[in-house]
């Protein structure tokens, strides 16, 4: 059959079908182009493939070691630029690096920069300052959390610690990434979280899952760490007698220029403890359980109480200032501390970033 | 030879002069706007060889459909240009050189 068998009016219908198979090209030149735009340019990226960390969880003089979870652990390459050049990790921990200096790392998955942070290895000594933040009381995943975990992400501490209740109710396996990970995940790209443990953390299996979440060097909360000249003693729940016995062997370390104590239930006056602290010479305790800022001076020994990282106060008939306090506030925030030869300042600010107390005493 | 495959041959002409004039990836802007025409106007030719249904062109028009796409994503692919560019000129003179060949005598007891 040839075109000239054709009737005019199946020419006519040939004809129609023509302009249609067109348009129809064109519709699908269309369709095509607009997928090729949304895939390009108005798809986000792929999704975070970390669902928790990268967070660095040790941090020396010459070491920093970093975990993290990945979905379908894929494999993570951590590498960080430094003076020297790049130092790539071997199984999340850097070593060889060089004390007081800062690092900009990048964990990459697939070839691809996933995360990046910074932190700054211990320095030897204090000619150039220290600087920690302090929080407790916080783990509920709340609006207030986030804020603090905002306003200590943009000081950029070398550290963190905690005084204790790091998750509520419980410090079960299951929330740890609501209550800690996540709104403390800008924060932790570059300053290790050493926490003592509260009630809330031990109600769960002991602590055991904060302690293996966070990498603690020890259990309950109790143990010490040393970040170049600075020293942290956490005792954990409470400054009772087996602490006591702890934190005398902890105290008798030679090497350390200041030291802290951190416990979760603040040391009342007429604690032994407090005897042992004035004579190894601790700069503070820092403590937490009452949720408010407080501070005060306990048996010659300053202690700042900083139970205000998110839980909330509750009923004010309950979270009743201490009497002497020199200090009391209700508002969420966090310790700042910054040590230097000449001072240790203390800076409360609170979640909206205004600065609530200002305190220093003499260096060492 | 209908309109369609005129054109096709024309922009095959077009895109394969000028993947041998102009260096990539400037040329990709002319093979690219050529492969969409090309892939627009061979739809219609495809139409046009299916009433009344002709075997070669339609078999033609329908190469000539997927060798505008690779006209068109080619050259970001890869794909030398001139490849597909050539090709579509060369799809267009096929069904005429074939229709040139001697017809085959119908087998008995049918009609031509």
């Amino acid at each position: 059959m040839t075109d000239q068998a054709l009737t005019p009016r199946e020419r006519r219908m040939r004809r129609g079908l023509v302009a249609l198979a067109m348009l129809c090209a064109v519709l699908a030149l269309v369709v095509a182009a607009v997928l090729v735009y949304w895939r390009l340019y108005l798809l986000g990226p792929s999704g975070d493939p970390f669902t928790r960390g990268p967070f660095v969880y040790r941090l020396s003089t010459t070491e920093a070691a970093f975990s993290w979870r990945v979905d379908g652990d894929r494999p993570v390459q951590l590498e960080a630029a430094g003076p020297d050049g790049t130092v790539t990790a071997t199984g999340g921990r850097f070593t060889g690096l060089t004390p007081g200096t800062r690092y900009v790392w990048t964990a990459s998955v697939g070839g691809v920069g996933r995360e990046s942070g910074s932190f700054r290895t211990a320095p030897l000594d204090l000619s150039e300052p220290v600087r920690f933040g302090v929080i407790g009381d916080y783990g509920s995943g709340n609006d207030h959390e986030w804020a603090v975990g905002r306003t200590l992400a943009a000081e950029h501490p070398d550290f963190l610690t905690t005084v204790g209740d790091n998750s509520y109710l419980v410090g079960a396996p299951q929330v740890l990434d609501r209550n800690i990970f996540e709104p403390l995940h800008d924060v932790m790209l570059g300053a290790p979280l050493w926490a003592t443990e509260g009630e809330h953390d031990l109600i769960y299996s002991g602590g055991a899952a904060v302690t293996a979440a966070l990498h603690l060097p020890g259990p309950r909360g109790r143990y010490t760490v040393r970040y170049g000249p600075v020293q942290l003693v956490l005792l954990g729940l409470e400054a009772g007698a087996a602490e006591i016995d702890f934190a005398r062997r902890a105290l008798a370390e030679p090497g350390p220029l200041v030291r802290f104590v951190v416990v979760h239930r603040p040391v009342q006056p007429g604690n032994p403890i407090l005897q042992l602290l004035r004579r190894t010479g601790v700069a503070a305790i820092l403590a937490g359980h009452l949720h408010r800022y407080e501070r005060r001076t306990v048996g010659g020994v300053p202690e700042l109480t900083v139970g205000t990282g998110g839980e909330g106060p509750g009923s004010a008939e309950f979270t009743k200032a201490t009497p002497g306090a020199a200090v009391s506030l209700l508002d969420y925030g966090s310790l700042l501390v910054e040590v230097s030869s000449a001072e240790i300042r203390y800076t409360y600010v609170d979640e909206r970033g205004r600065v609530r107390d200002h305190w220093s005493e003499p260096g060492p | 030879m209908r309109w369609p495959r005129v054109v096709l041959g024309a922009l095959g002409a077009i895109a394969t002069a000028a993947a041998l004039t102009i260096q990539a990836p400037q040329v990709y802007t002319f093979t690219g706007l050529g492969g969409l025409i090309a892939f627009i106007v061979a739809a219609g030719c495809l139409a046009a060889d299916l009433v009344p249904y002709r075997p070669a062109h339609a078999a033609a028009a329908t190469a000539s459909l997927v060798d505008a796409v690779v006209l068109v994503v080619g050259g970001q692919a890869g794909v030398p240009v001139i490849v597909p560019a050539a090709l579509l000129l060369l799809l267009q003179l096929a069904p005429a050189a074939s229709g040139r060949s001697p017809r085959r005598r119908p087998a008995p007891g049918f009609d031509a």
